[in-house]
This record gives structure tokens, sequence and C-alpha cells, in this order.
């Protein structure tokens, strides 16, 4: 196998982000200034439609966790810690459950906390809780979970909040 | 005569309250977060009314960039024709009578055509003033662009192939555009 062929299938080059193509050639004897304009109207149309596919993708994907995750809970980021020793020490958040926001409630209050560690990130993506994993004291997240044990074998995915657009989890958050 | 002046300062809030311009104030501030259930600590509340502001906004944006889909879904069906059109110069409008005085030194621009999307016009240039086409809030369909710069880049949508300012139905920056079609026409090769 030659080294390009190598190259190209290395998960490096599967991760990459294309660069946008560029806006195709105004026809011939279009002005400067013309051409500039259309090649402004091309560009911004394709930013536009590419915003609307991240969206879509985004709202499939909270859909899909709403339906699949028998418990949801919104958590507040408390600390960083150090849990297990030796060889198996590892950072881990420490984050405390605020409101359950589907399934069963567990138990919130000052003892009630859970960590959450680093796991195996996919070939092109992040690790699953990686924003609450990376998180500030007081930041706020939404963890989808697939049973009621907040339990890092459990979670599903965890999101900052400004990142929910998915219409019932929404009108969850919003419950009184 | 405390009764008379508080049933004038009814009636002046009322006309007040029910005048067009009311139309056109901002929207509200979000109503206040529910409180608490009793007991929660000081951060879980602040946490709380994060999320619950937080998703009120989504919920707002949501709702206004569903209404602006709407509108261009709406204009990109009544419109005879859509022209792209640059900012080509900038001006002031002159000339009016006495009586008119108040439509004197209002900005104005020349667009130039650049691309018809829907229709097929002329390429030559148009004028455009910021006193045509008055809508609701003060808005005028042509504002769009007479508040423009030279070389900004508009969709200019018009009732059919003429351009003319009585014939724009309405004017769009192009990052405002999220409407599929339309898109699709700009990104055409």
């Amino acid at each position: 196998m030659s080294a390009l062929a190598l190259a190209l299938a290395s998960p490096a080059f599967a991760c990459s982000i294309m660069p946008p193509p560029p806006p195709p050639m105004p026809p011939a004897g279009t002005s400067a200034a013309d051409g500039a304009a259309l090649n402004l109207a091309w560009s911004q149309a394709y930013t536009a439609q590419r915003v609307a596919e991240g969206q879509a993708w985004k709202l499939q994907q909270q859909t899909r966790l709403f339906d699949e995750a028998k418990s949801l809970v919104l958590v507040r980021f408390d600390r960083q810690a150090k849990a297990g020793k030796g060889d198996d020490a590892q950072t881990v958040a420490v984050l405390k459950p605020v409101r359950w926001v589907k399934g069963t409630a567990q138990p919130i209050g000052k003892s009630a906390e859970f960590q959450l560690g680093m796991s195996m990130p996919p070939p092109c993506g992040q690790m699953i809780g990686h924003a609450a994993y990376y998180g500030q004291p007081g930041d706020v997240f939404l963890v989808y979970l697939s049973g009621n044990e907040l339990k890092q074998d459990k979670v599903l995915e965890a999101y900052a909040i400004e990142r929910i657009v998915e219409p019932r989890t929404i009108a969850a958050l919003m419950a009184r | 005569m405390n009764t008379i002046r508080t049933g004038l300062a009814a009636l002046v809030l009322a006309v007040g309250l029910a005048a067009p311009a009311n139309a056109c104030q901002p929207p509200p501030p979000p109503p206040a977060a529910p409180a608490p259930p009793a007991g929660t600590s000081a951060e879980d509340a602040r946490a709380l009314a994060d999320v619950w502001y937080q998703a009120h906004r989504t919920l707002s944006y949501e709702q206004e960039r569903q209404r602006s889909l709407q509108q261009q879904t709406d204009l990109f069906d009544k419109a005879g024709g859509i022209v792209l059109a640059r900012v080509a110069s900038e001006g002031r409008t002159s000339g009016y009578p006495e009586q008119f005085a108040y439509m004197n030194n209002m900005p104005l621009v020349m667009m130039k055509p650049v691309r018809w999307l829907k229709g097929a016009g002329g390429a030559d240039e148009f004028q455009l003033a910021e006193s045509g086409g008055m809508m609701s809030c003060g808005y005028g369909a042509a504002d769009a662009a007479t508040r423009g710069q030279v070389g900004d880049v508009l969709l200019v949508y018009l009732e059919g192939a003429e351009l003319r300012q009585d014939k724009v139905l309405f004017t769009l920056r192009l990052d405002r555009i999220i409407e599929p079609r339309t898109l699709a026409l700009l990104t055409k090769e």
C-alpha cells in the first residue's frame, strides 16, 4: 500500500474538516464589484446551509437521546477531584444533581454527587460528557442516562444547557 | 379634580396602548424563573434559574427563527422577481416641495442588480430611498438597503421584474437569509 493510501486511510485524515469549496467563477465579463458581490452571496448562503445542517443534526441527536434515555438529570459542576490510587488514579469531574427532568427522581441534597471520568472518544468525536468533564464550577449540564442511577457507565451523553434545542427537552427544562 | 386627572391618565394610557406604536415596542423581559423547591441550596437555586432563563432564550430564539423563515417563505412565493443587488452608491433625498419637506434628506442608495434569482429583469441601477413602502413599526420595505453601505449585497423582493421602489416588497441582508429554496438558488452554479 502506498504512503498516500496509508495517509488517506488514517483516522487523522478522516477527522479533518474539509475546507469549503471555492465559489463558482462568475460569468465572463462580470465586473470586479459584481464578481465580489456574487462571491459574497455564494459564501454566505453556503455557510447558512451548513449551519442549518448542523442544527438539524443537533436536533436529531437530541431527539434520539431524549427517546433513548430513561432519565435526564440537571447537574452542576462542583469541582475536580482525584479518584483511584496509584496507576489507576485519574482526574474526575464531580457533578451534583440539581433536578431530575425525566425518569424516577433520585435524592438531591448536599451528599448527592457523582463522578464523571474520562472515557475513550470515538475515532472522530469527543468522549461522552466531554463538556461536563471539562466544566467549571457553577456550569450546568443536562445528563442523559440509560437508567435511573447516576453512574458513569449509565451516562449516554452530557450537554451544556445552551446546546439544548430539542423542543420536548426545552419544555421539560421550563416545566414548573 | 383628582378623579378627572386619574380618568385622563387612564384614557391617555389606554390610547397609548391601543396605538400602532405599541406593537413596535421591544418584547417584554422574560417572566421570573419559578421559585426553587423549599430547602434548595443557593447554588442549586442559581443553577435552576440559569437553566430556566437559558431555555427561555432558546425558545424565544427559535420562535424568532420560525417567524423569519415564514416571512422569507411568503416573500419567495409572493415575489414575481427576486434580484441580488449591491449598494453602488449612497446619497440623500432632495427636491421635495415644502409640504413634503420631511421627505428630504432621507437616506438613499443606488442599487446595482447583480443576478436575478427569480424572474428576469434589467441590469441598470435603480434607486431606493427611505421613505417608501412604510410597513408596521416604522420599518420600510427598502430599509435594509437604504441603511446599508456601498458594497453591501442584498436580496430585493419585487412584485415583478420592474426595478422600481414602488414595486419592492422587501429587502433583506444576505446574512438574514435562511429559507432553503432561496439558499439553494444563491449557491446554484
